[in-house]
């Protein structure tokens, strides 16, 4: 059977059950209750028509109960918990306790002094409620732990083995043994039709809802009523009925004025759509659980209160201001966001007000909001907002301070102010894309590409961002190293590598990795480990076996490859950009890169694509003269010959020969080159080569011997030639 | 679609039209060049794929559904077609080369290429379980490829590491299966289950674990293989504890390795067709129709023009015709080295199915002035077994169950009577019809039927040194006598024999100094017993060139390993050497050095004090240095002046030897190194130890007539060094542990009855005349 819990509406289920006395108006004990998921059998709505509300006297004892102050097992008295002495666990990771079985059903509490067995003194416990996990906590050897939730039916300890000790549990739902009263009857089925006036009485203070509001509720409350359990909303939204809990979560007196809460206090007065009696005028230790009057729905569960005044809520310490971030927005205009996140110790706090200065520039506003957000891991009790602004400047400060909220509308005192967060700015703003660049051995000329108008974006503008132009100085390095060990991730990976330590291991960081078929990026070095980033969705990751081979290579925009050259501001960039960049004379064909990037605020923006400026060496001279002379013939019938140049040159020369004699203007078609190729004469002037000349036999022959200066380009000078008379054969 | 043919051997490419002028090759691929791989439901892929990808959560499957050649001209089809999915860089490449049996081979040509390319083998993967809250699953739950359905839950926690994001998975015999998003069942053939264990956390004994790593406070990872046989899609977890990961390895389709075949010339149709099909990733969408898809295309086929293409090398002319060589070569190319005799004309093909196209040739060797040499052979493969397939593809084919078939070749075995230049020609004579030339190229044949009758200078003395005024040639010296072992007293008395004579048979051991282990072995050590004591006497020699001995920096730097360069660094040598080759006054320091010698012979090339710098080894023709390697020993002889009267008691110099080439190859300056460093040679008496390597790594393999006992040509030519220097005296600095000089172990020695030998019961006459023996020239 589907049962009531006297708990919290809306979103979040971890509501405390009711408070202690409350003497702010309304005066009393406050409660509040909300419905199950699905509708009992047979009924085609979730709640019932009337719910009856019952109280009994319990002697509390402040000063004892069980310790526990907050949760669903607040002020309980001892001897209602059910008791199961030490219980060991052991067998695999983790190790489990079902404590369906234990104690017959879920519960709400589990209490136990933590002992740990070998290995850690301290294990990750957490708790479930069927498929959710409820509670996740740290444990450390010897800890007095409790769990609460509205529901906890399986333990499990990420240890191999541990012990319970005085494992206690608290099942709230459990058949009470105390004598409960009825003390109202609240007629739900009347709230979706009378008028404001007639439910005015439920809440027995000064309402902020009126009747415009009450209407609009009404209407929440009707389509609730009239949608089958279950039916799913528009659009994947909440449907009718999530809707109305979101309604009533939003206030206590929300809940009242709807029926599901109720005040047992002296302010009340005449009921008109309900009945109560008997309420407490003073605060006094009594039991509450309510009852649906046809039974449809089994009994909720019990809510200790004692007999004193409630506890103030805790003040909330400064909030975390996090994620924050300057970024350009999709409309072109300067966008920043932040969270702020609050944690407290009372699971009852449901949510806070927050107090936030924003400074923007020089400007400071100052905005005070509700905060009821959560995030899946934020446990109980901590929450957060998300917070984001179009703005003019990209120096943007957030401070904040929050008091905690219940779900009885109380509100704590004002926690500090946290310092000033200065929100860091995530930009990665691409530089003016170049064209072609040159460079004269004293000055480059960087020309952007068309249409050549590139402006800053409105960050880097904001910033007075430059541009700043980068030459690459050295290639990436590369790295062939053994896997000695992986300790894979789903997110990274951890290898420690074999081998000589390379002389600047940080230099791979933001560079690549191959292993197998795993590639990644390098985000940390610290030899011999290093750790690789293996973005991969849902799906699987490659696997790094024993043995494999790690090739690690440097980032080529990597910072250390590149040298500044010139910075000029970002406003006004002209369409061709031209500094001084004096460089050696080029003795080979030599590629210049130059790369832009963004300054702005203290940030560097990523390289830009390279444009690379070609340097070629001067055009040689042609040679000096030379005499040639015939050392012999090989027995290929190659004739070797010696050049003899008349002054030395430093220039790489090369021998070439045309058959007969060639006028220098014809040579260079119809030559062809000696054996020995480009290289530089000894002394400078000594030349050999072997050359297919002719080996005349009776007749004497004639050659054209020419030589051309050759430079590290393979650029050539022109021929200077000499006419070679071969002898005949005496 | 456009189809293309594909010549593996030669990587020469054709766009398929059904024009008798665009004829293809017998051997061609046909090449289909798809979007992505597809399956085959033709079974003629020989690695065939799943065809499958993940589209948008589609599940795309193209399938090949019909493959087929038809031989037009006889109107059937062709039997045992075959298609393979080749290979590239990073894995397999998406197109179909049809004919092809394995996919490498198409990679012959581009050998660069080969060795960086792989086919597609699914990686090991590991699926984690995600990051968010810990809870529990009742239901079957999907993560990535892996479904997981829990007996009766599973559980999904947070791990007790805070580093690890994700979540670990607890669910004992649960169900572990593998599929596709659409359902499709994935099969696997390697799988692992990464587990968090605990300090003293139990693994039950018929679980494996393969791996085991260290993490942090007591935890490990451990890795436990699932045996699932040779594939599966599910097992159950065998295991109770927390699950990091899941390694698996999706099962390859099975591989086959046929024989390919080559086509008949004549006309062809290629005919293909397929479909696309695709699966929707929930039932809530509509799967597409299928879509279909075909290509047909006719070619031609006829016999290659050439053999060329398919000659991958030649023991008979110059190897550089067959693909390009860099390095030490400074023969005229078209011609390269003369020819040994006494090794086979060898013509090694690429593939193994020449002899399916010419079952057999006729090789024949057209000299210029003398008789020709003609020869039918057969075709044959190789005996080897070589063959000239990546080693990737011949890696791929071993481990698919192939083999490797060696490709063909012909070898004349005719003998080849006259030297000079000769054009070598193979073509083939059917048995109908005229005999048509499939190749040719120039040859020359050696006056010299191998290597060590080519290098042999069987004269004992150096006579004709060079220097900066011309040559000099002086009168032989004679030898100096050996004496002999039957008169060792006497002879040692004398000095005629050194105390390592007699301690030491190889001379190499020399170099450092004798240890006493090594007498054990030694004549003295089984002419004296014991030796226990080692008396000073032979000096200590240099380990490196001393005083002004080592060679000049500027010819040292060119005594460097062979190099397409080494022509030039001869000339450079002899011209840095200042040395004038030409007595003719005059003439240019280096005149006539390209000239070739009537006979093989060796000269010093000596600085001014007439210390060989090189000793040059000429020859009348060229010979393949790369395949020379020379070493050499020099024994001091007594008189620093004159012939040599007298061995030295000094040890022998043990020297390495560079070989710097001439032109043309045909002699070469060797250049001794002491210790690594390059030196001026004494006067001595030396020993040049000449091996010439048939099978050089890295060239072509030379196959002998008749097998070599050792595998290569040796030589050994021993002469005298008589000009120069003698080589200087290390001065003593307590010359301990040396070997004892022969008069001071006679006078150690008692002569008399032979005493009992320590090794063996070989009386000292007995080892006399095995030593007599071992040197019958002894004198």
């Amino acid at each position: 059977m589907n049962r009531l819990s006297l708990a919290a509406t809306g979103w979040v289920a971890q509501q405390p059950t009711g408070t202690g006395w409350v003497a702010d108006h309304p005066i009393g004990n406050r409660l509040r209750w909300s419905w199950p998921e699905d509708a009992a059998e047979g009924e085609h709505r979730i709640l019932p028509e009337r719910i009856l509300v019952e109280r009994a006297p319990v002697d509390i004892d402040v000063d004892v109960g069980a310790g526990i102050v907050l949760g669903p097992a607040a002020w309980v008295p001892l001897n209602l918990w059910q008791h199961h002495g030490d219980v060991g666990l052991s067998g695999l990771t983790p190790v489990e306790l079902s404590l369906s079985q234990l104690a017959g059903g879920p519960v709400q509490a589990v209490r136990f002094i933590y002992e740990a067995w070998f290995g850690s003194t301290q294990a990750l416990v957490q708790a479930f409620d069927v498929e959710r996990c409820v509670v996740t906590r740290w444990v450390q050897d010897g800890e007095l732990v409790v769990l609460q939730a509205p529901a906890i039916d399986r333990l499990t300890v990420m240890r191999p083995a541990c012990v319970l000790r005085q494992l206690s549990t608290l099942d709230l739902y459990a058949p009470s043994k105390l004598s409960f009263d009825v003390i109202a009857e609240i007629n739900l089925a009347a709230t979706g039709a009378v008028a404001f006036s007639a439910v005015e009485p439920r809440y027995p203070a000064k309402p902020t809802l009126y009747l415009t509001r009450w209407t609009e509720l009404q209407d929440a409350w009707n389509a609730a009523w009239a949608e089958a359990p279950g039916a799913v909303g528009p659009n994947g939204g909440p449907n009718a009925w999530h809707a109305l809990q979101i309604a009533l979560a939003a206030r206590w007196e929300h809940a009242v004025f709807c029926g599901l809460g109720f005040v047992d206090g002296p302010d009340n007065s005449a009921p008109v759509v309900d009945t109560w009696h008997d309420l407490l005028t003073a605060p006094q230790g009594v039991a509450y659980r309510i009852r649906d009057s046809g039974e449809k729905l089994a009994p909720s569960n019990v809510v200790y209160v004692p007999g004193a005044q409630a506890s103030d809520l805790v003040m909330l310490p400064a909030p975390a201001i996090e994620q924050g971030a300057v970024r350009l927005g999709s409309s072109g205009k300067i966008h920043v966001s932040w969270d702020i996140a609050w944690t407290g110790p009372n699971p009852g706090t449901i949510g806070v007000e927050i107090e936030e200065t924003l400074t923007i520039g020089s400007n400071t506003s100052t905005e005070t909001y509700g905060g009821r957000g959560r995030r899946e891991l934020d446990p109980p009790g901590a929450g957060f907002v998300h917070r984001e602004e179009e703005v003019a400047s990209h120096l943007v400060a957030v401070s904040a301070r929050v008091r905690p909220q219940d779900g009885f509308d109380r509100l704590g005192l004002w926690g500090p102010w946290t310092s000033p967060i200065v929100l860091a700015i995530d930009h990665h703003p691409q530089p003016p894309l170049l064209r072609s660049a040159t460079n004269n051995g004293t000055t480059t000329i960087l020309t952007q590409s068309p249409p050549a108008d590139w402006v800053p974006d409105a960050l880097v503008a904001a910033a007075n961002g430059t541009v700043r132009i980068s030459r690459r100085i050295a290639e990436p390095t590369r790295l062939s190293a053994s896997v000695i060990r992986a300790i894979p991730s789903s997110d990274f990976l951890l290898v420690k590598l074999g081998g000589v330590t390379p002389s600047d291991p940080a230099a791979y960081v933001g560079g690549q990795i191959r292993i197998g078929t795993l590639s990644g990026t390098v985000t940390l070095v610290s030899w011999p480990w290093a750790t690789v980033d293996v973005p991969h969705g849902d799906g699987p990751t490659a696997a790094v076996p024993a043995g494999a081979t790690a090739e690690l290579s440097q980032s080529p925009t990597h910072p250390a490859l590149f040298v500044q050259v010139h910075q000029q501001p970002a406003k006004g960039l002209p369409a061709v950009v031209t500094f001084p960049d004096a460089m050696p004379v080029a003795t080979s064909a030599q590629l210049l890169e130059y790369r832009a990037q963004l300054v702005f605020a203290g940030q560097v923006g990523p390289l830009g694509p390279a444009v690379q400026a070609l340097r070629l060496p001067a055009t040689p001279k042609v040679p000096p003269p030379f005499k040639v002379t015939t050392l012999g013939v090989d027995f290929y019938h190659r004739t070797v010959v010696q050049l003899e140049l008349t002054k030395p040159t430093p220039d790489l020369l090369e021998v070439w020969w045309a058959d007969g004699n060639v006028s220098v203007a014809d040579f260079s078609s119809r030559a062809v080159p000696g054996d020995a190729g480009v290289r530089h004469a000894e002394i400078g002037t000594i030349l050999f080569d072997t050359l297919s000349l002719p080996v005349p036999k009776k007749v004497p022959r004639t050659v054209t011997i020419g030589v051309q200066a050759v430079n590290g380009a393979d650029g050539r000078s022109a021929f200077l030639t000499v006419v070679h008379a071969l002898p005949a054969a005496p | 679609m456009d189809l293309g043919a594909l010549h593996p051997i030669s990587g020469r490419q054709w766009k398929l039209t059904d024009e008798q002028a665009n004829a293809i090759w017998p051997d061609v691929c046909l090449v289909v060049p798809f979007g992505a791989q597809v399956a085959d439901a033709t079974n003629t892929i020989v690695n065939p794929v799943n065809g499958e990808s993940v589209q948008g959560g589609w599940t795309v499957t193209s399938t090949l559904l019909t493959l087929q050649l038809t031989d037009l001209v006889q109107d059937i089809k062709v039997a045992g077609v075959t298609a393979v999915w080749a290979a590239g860089p990073g894995g397999d490449i998406p197109a179909l080369h049809i004919l092809g049996n394995d996919p490498f081979s198409w990679l012959t040509p581009h050998l660069d290429v080969a060795g960086s390319a792989s086919t597609t083998t699914y990686p090991l993967r590991d699926q984690w379980f995600g990051a968010g809250p810990a809870q529990l699953f009742a239901k079957p739950r999907r993560f990535g490829g892996l479904v997981v359905a829990p007996v009766e839950f599973g559980v999904l926690l947070a791990p007790p590491l805070g580093w690890l994001a994700t979540r670990v998975l607890r669910a004992p015999n649960a169900k572990l299966s593998f599929s596709y998003p659409s359902g499709k069942a994935i099969k696997v053939d390697q799988l692992w289950l990464g587990v968090l264990r605990g300090i003293e956390e139990p693994i039950e004994q018929n679980l494996q674990v393969d791996e085991e790593v260290p993490l942090v406070d007591g935890w490990s990872l451990a890795l436990i293989r699932i045996d699932v046989g040779k594939g599966t899609d599910a097992v159950e977890i065998p295991y109770g504890g927390s699950i990091l990961f899941v390694r698996y390895r999706q099962r390859p389709l099975t591989v086959t390795t046929p024989e390919r075949i080559t086509l008949q010339p004549g006309h062809y149709e290629l005919t293909l067709s397929g479909v696309t099909q695709a699966k929707a990733p929930a039932p809530e969408f509509d799967d597409p129709p299928d879509k279909p898809w075909s290509a047909t295309q006719r070619f031609w086929v006829e016999h290659p023009p050439s053999l060329r293409p398919y000659v991958r090398f030649t023991t008979l002319g110059d190897d550089r015709l067959f693909g390009p060589k860099r390095g030490f070569d400074p023969t005229l190319p078209g011609v390269g080295f003369p020819a040994h005799g006494d090794y086979l004309p060898v013509v090694r093909f690429c593939v193994p199915y020449v002899k399916g196209m010419f079952k057999n040739l006729r090789l024949r060797v057209d000299y210029l002035d003398a008789p020709n040499v003609s020869q039918e052979v057969d075709v044959l493969a190789n005996v080897a077994g070589e063959s000239a397939l990546p080693e990737a593809a011949q890696i791929w084919k071993a481990a698919h169950g192939g083999t490797v078939p060696p490709d063909d070749e012909v070898f004349m075995t005719s003998p080849l009577p006259s030297a000079g230049p000769a054009s070598f020609r193979l073509s083939h004579v059917p048995a109908a019809g005229a005999e048509f030339e499939l190749d040719s190229w120039g040859v020359q044949i050696s006056r010299f039927p191998n290597a060590a009758t080519h290098l042999a200078w069987p004269v004992t003395c150096i006579t004709r040194f060079y220097r900066y005024d011309g040559p000099h040639d002086q009168t032989a010296c004679p030898t100096i006598g050996s004496p002999k072992w039957k008169e060792v007293a006497r002879n040692i008395f004398w000095g005629r024999i050194r105390a390592h004579d007699l301690h030491v048979h190889e001379p190499e051991r020399l170099g450092p100094q004798p240890k006493q282990t090594d007498f054990a072995e030694s004549i003295a050590g089984q002419l004296l017993m014991p030796i226990d004591v080692i008396i000073t006497g032979m000096p200590e020699e240099y380990a490196t060139p001393p005083d002004d001995w080592p060679l000049p920096s500027a010819l040292a730097s060119l005594a460097e390993p062979l190099g397409a360069d080494a022509a030039q660094r001869f000339l450079l040598f002899l011209w840095r050497s200042k040395v004038r080759l030409s007595a003719q006054a005059g003439a240019p320091e280096l005149a006539d050095v390209g000239d070739p010698v009537e006979s093989t012979t060796i000269e010093a090339v000596c600085d001014g004090e007439n210390r060989p710098l090189a000793l040059w080894l000429r020859t009348p023709e060229p010979i393949d240095w790369r395949r020379v390697h020379a070493d050499m020993t020099l024994r001091h002889v007594n008189s620093d002046t004159g012939c040599p009267t007298s061995y030295a008691n000094r040890h022998t110099m043990a020297l390495a030897v560079r070989l710097l080439p001439s032109i043309d190859g045909s002699g070469a300056l060797l250049v001794a190194r002491l210790g690594g460093v390059p030196t001026r040679l004494p006067r001595g008496e030396i020993t040049l130890k000449v091996a010439y390597e048939p099978a050089e790594p890295g060239l072509v393999k030379l196959r002998p007539r008749t097998p070599l006992p050792s595998g290569h040509e040796t030589l050994s030519m021993t002469f005298l060094q008589p000009f120069g220097q003698t080589w200087p005296i290390k001065p003593a600095e307590g010359a301990v542990g040396v070997v004892p000089h022969i008069p001071q172990l006679v006078q150690k020695r008692k002569f008399g009855p032979p005493e009992p030998l320590p090794y063996g019961k070989q009386a000292v006459h007995e080892l006399v005349e095995k030593l007599l023996a071992e040197e019958p020239t002894g004198q």
